[in-house]
C-alpha cells in the first residue's frame, strides 16, 4: 500500500487518471442502482430536453434519460472492449511465443502471418469480420480484438527471442524440459508483465473501435445502449439537442484518455529516456 | 561481431520490392481466405435477413459460383483479378470496379488532405515538444498530442460540425461539392493522426539530441537554427516517415468513420453501406482496394525512408 501510495506522489496525473478510470467502471457496473431510471424507460416530456434537475444530462429523441443510458452503455462498450482486448492478448502472446520459439521456415512463418495482418489497416480488418460474422455483440469483440493481435505477437515475439539465450532458459534446455513446459513455465511468466502493459494502452484503442463500429451502425444494435451507437443516434440533432451527442461522445474520450495516461505510465518513463542510454 | 556492410541501394530496392510483391499477393489471398474458409455460407449469410429458401441460397450460391471447387474459385478470383474484374454487385448489379472507380477520388482526396494536416500538425507539436524536453512548452504539446490520440474522430468532428456548421455557419456539415466540404472532415481526420506524428517526432528529437555528433556541433559553434535544420531534422526524417506511413493506413481506416459522419461519398461510406447491405462482392472489392492501396503506401514510404537515410532499412 506504501508503494502504491509513494508510485501516486511520483507520478500524479496517472494517479488521477487511475482514479478516474475506476469510477468510471464503477459507475457502469453499479449502474442498476445509480441510474435514475432504466436505460430503456420513455418520458414523453424529456424528448431531447436540455439537461434539468429530473434528466442531468437531458433526453434523446425518443425521450430516454440521458445519464441512465449513459451508464448502462458503459457497461457494454467497456465489457466488449474488455473482451476484445482478452482475446486479442491470448492469441497474440500464443502466436507471439510460437514464433519466437519455433526455430527455422516455421518462425518465419508465423512472422509473416503477423506480418500480413499488419499489412491491413485496423479499422479495415474489424469492419471485415463484422461483414462476415454477422451482427452482435460477440462479432463486434471478436472484429476490435483481431486487429490488435498481430501488436502483442510482435512484442511478445520480440521479448522470447531476447529471453531465448537467457541463462535460465538454456538451463531448462539443458536439463531436458520440453518445448511446452518451457514456453508454459520460463518464457510465459517473463512476458507478462509488459503483455499487460500493452493490454492497457490497447484497451483505449479497443474502446474506440468498438464505439466507431456502433457509430457505423455495425456494433450494437439498437435498442441497446452503448456510447458509439448513443453518438450515431444523436448526431441528427446537433442544432436542437447537441448533448444527446456531446454527453456519450465525453464519456468515450474521458475513459480512453484515462486509460492512455495509465497505459503511458505503466509502460514506463518515454522510451526516449531508455533508448538513449542503449 | 561486425555489422554486415551496408548492401548497395539497388539490392535493398529490389528486396523490398520482391517483399512487396509477397505481401499484395498475401493480401489478395487472405481477403479470399476470409470469405471462404470462415465457418458460414455466404450466401446464407447474405441472404440471413429475409430467412431465404434453400432454393435461394443454392441460385445464389451458383450465381457466385460458391458451388464450384476451392481452388478453381482461387483461380478464377486471381485471373479475374489481374483483368480488373472485381466481380458484380449484388445490390445495384453494376460492375464494383466501376462503383470503386467512381468513389475512389472523394476519399484519396480527403485522406491526401487529411495527411498534410495531420503532419502539419503533428510536426508542429512534436517539434514544440522535443526541442525543449521538459519544458513547459513540451508539457503543454505532449498534453495535446494524448489528447489527439484519445478523442475519436467521430466526437471531435461532431463538436466541429456543431461549431462551424451549425452555431457558426461557415462551413457545410457534409457533402463533397469543392474544397469547403473538405475543410472540415481533412481537419478532423488529420489531427486523429497528428498524435502519434507528434509523439514520434518529440522521441526521435530528444534521441538525436543527445547523439555524440550534436554535441560536437555545438562545440563547433553551429547556430541553433542551422543545428536543428541540418542535424537534427535530417536524421529524424526517416523513423517520422515510417510512422506517417503507418498513419496513412489509419487515415483509410478513419475516412469511413468521417465520411459516415460528413455523409461524404467514398470508399469508406461504399464499404459501410455494402456491409449493411450484405453486399459480399463489394465489401471484398473495397477491402481490397483499400488494403493494397495501404501495402503500396507503405512500400513507397519504406523505399524513401531507406533512400533518405541509408541506416534505416538497408540492414
Amino acid at each position: 500500500m506504501t508503494r502504491l501510495r509513494r508510485r501516486a506522489r511520483q507520478q500524479p496525473l496517472a494517479a488521477l487518471a487511475a482514479g478516474v478510470l475506476l469510477a468510471i467502471l464503477l459507475a457502469a457496473l453499479l449502474a442498476p442502482w445509480l441510474a435514475p431510471a432504466p436505460p430503456d424507460a420513455i418520458d414523453l416530456a424529456a424528448q431531447l430536453a436540455p439537461p434539468s434537475p429530473a434528466h442531468p444530462l437531458g433526453g434523446d429523441f425518443y425521450g430516454r434519460d440521458l445519464l441512465s443510458r449513459i451508464l448502462y452503455g458503459g457497461r457494454v462498450t467497456l465489457l466488449v472492449a474488455t473482451a476484445a482486448v482478452t482475446l486479442a492478448m491470448v492469441v497474440g502472446a500464443l502466436v507471439g511465443l510460437l514464433a519466437g520459439y519455433a526455430q527455422g521456415w516455421l518462425g518465419q512463418v508465423w512472422v509473416g502471418l503477423i506480418d500480413l495482418l499488419l499489412a491491413f489497416p485496423a479499422l479495415l480488418l474489424a469492419l471485415l469480420v463484422v461483414a462476415l460474422m454477422g451482427p452482435g455483440l460477440t462479432a463486434l469483440a471478436v472484429a476490435v480484438g483481431v486487429a490488435s493481435i498481430p501488436g502483442y505477437a510482435r512484442l511478445v515475439r520480440s521479448l522470447v527471442l531476447t529471453l531465448r539465450s537467457a541463462p535460465f532458459v538454456e538451463a531448462a534446455v539443458a536439463l531436458g524440459g520440453a518445448a511446452p513446459h518451457i514456453l508454459a513455465r520460463h518464457l510465459l511468466p517473463a512476458v507478462v508483465s509488459p503483455l499487460l502493459a500493452l493490454a492497457t494502452l490497447d484497451f483505449g484503442r479497443a474502446i474506440i473501435s468498438a464505439a466507431a463500429l456502433g457509430f457505423l451502425g455495425l456494433g450494437a444494435a439498437p435498442p441497446t445502449a452503448e456510447w458509439g451507437l448513443m453518438l450515431y443516434e444523436g448526431r441528427g440533432y446537433l442544432a436542437t439537442a447537441p448533448w444527446a451527442s456531446a454527453f456519450p461522445g465525453l464519456a468515450i474520450t474521458l475513459t480512453v484518455l484515462a486509460v492512455t495516461i495509465l497505459g503511458d505510465a505503466l509502460t514506463g518513463p518515454p522510451p526516449a529516456v531508455n533508448r538513449g542510454r542503449e | 561481431m561486425h555489422p554486415p556492410a551496408p548492401a548497395p541501394f539497388t539490392a535493398f530496392l529490389r528486396r523490398r520490392l520482391l517483399t512487396g510483391a509477397l505481401t499484395l499477393w498475401a493480401v489478395v489471398t487472405l481477403i479470399f481466405a476470409l470469405v471462404h474458409l470462415l465457418p458460414g455460407d455466404p450466401a446464407e449469410t447474405m441472404l440471413a435477413r429475409a430467412g431465404a429458401a434453400p432454393a435461394a441460397v443454392a441460385a445464389l450460391r451458383a450465381e457466385l459460383g460458391l458451388d464450384r471447387p476451392l481452388p478453381a474459385q482461387y483461380v478464377t478470383w486471381l485471373t479475374n483479378l489481374l483483368r480488373g474484374d472485381l466481380g458484380i454487385s449484388l445490390f445495384n448489379g453494376r460492375p464494383v470496379a466501376a462503383l470503386i472507380r467512381e468513389q475512389a477520388a472523394h476519399t484519396f482526396a480527403l485522406a491526401g488532405v487529411a495527411f498534410a494536416w495531420a503532419l502539419l500538425v503533428g510536426l508542429g507539436l512534436g517539434l514544440a515538444a522535443g526541442s525543449r524536453p521538459g519544458s513547459l512548452r513540451d508539457r503543454l504539446a505532449s498534453a495535446l498530442a494524448v489528447t489527439g490520440v484519445a478523442v475519436p474522430v467521430f466526437w471531435s468532428g461532431l463538436l466541429l460540425i456543431w461549431l462551424f456548421s451549425v452555431r457558426l455557419g461557415w462551413l457545410p456539415s457534409g457533402g463533397a461539392d469543392g474544397w469547403r466540404n473538405l475543410v472540415l472532415p481533412s481537419f478532423v481526420l488529420g489531427c486523429a493522426s497528428a498524435g502519434p506524428v507528434a509523439r514520434l517526432t518529440r522521441v526521435s528529437l530528444i534521441e538525436i539530441f543527445d547523439q555524440p555528433y550534436i554535441l560536437a556541433a555545438r562545440a563547433r559553434g553551429v547556430p541553433a537554427r542551422r543545428l536543428l535544420l541540418n542535424h537534427v531534422a535530417r536524421n529524424a526524417v526517416a523513423p517520422v516517415l515510417t510512422v506517417a506511413g503507418l498513419q496513412l493506413g489509419f487515415l483509410l481506416g478513419g475516412a469511413v468513420v468521417t465520411e459516415t459522419l460528413f455523409n461524404r461519398p467514398g470508399l469508406g461510406k461504399l464499404l459501410v453501406d455494402a456491409i449493411l447491405w450484405r453486399d459480399l462482392p463489394l465489401v471484398q472489392g473495397v477491402a481490397l482496394v483499400v488494403a493494397l492501396t495501404y501495402v503500396l503506401v507503405n512500400l513507397a514510404v519504406d523505399l524513401a525512408a531507406g533512400w533518405l537515410d541509408p541506416r534505416a532499412g538497408w540492414q
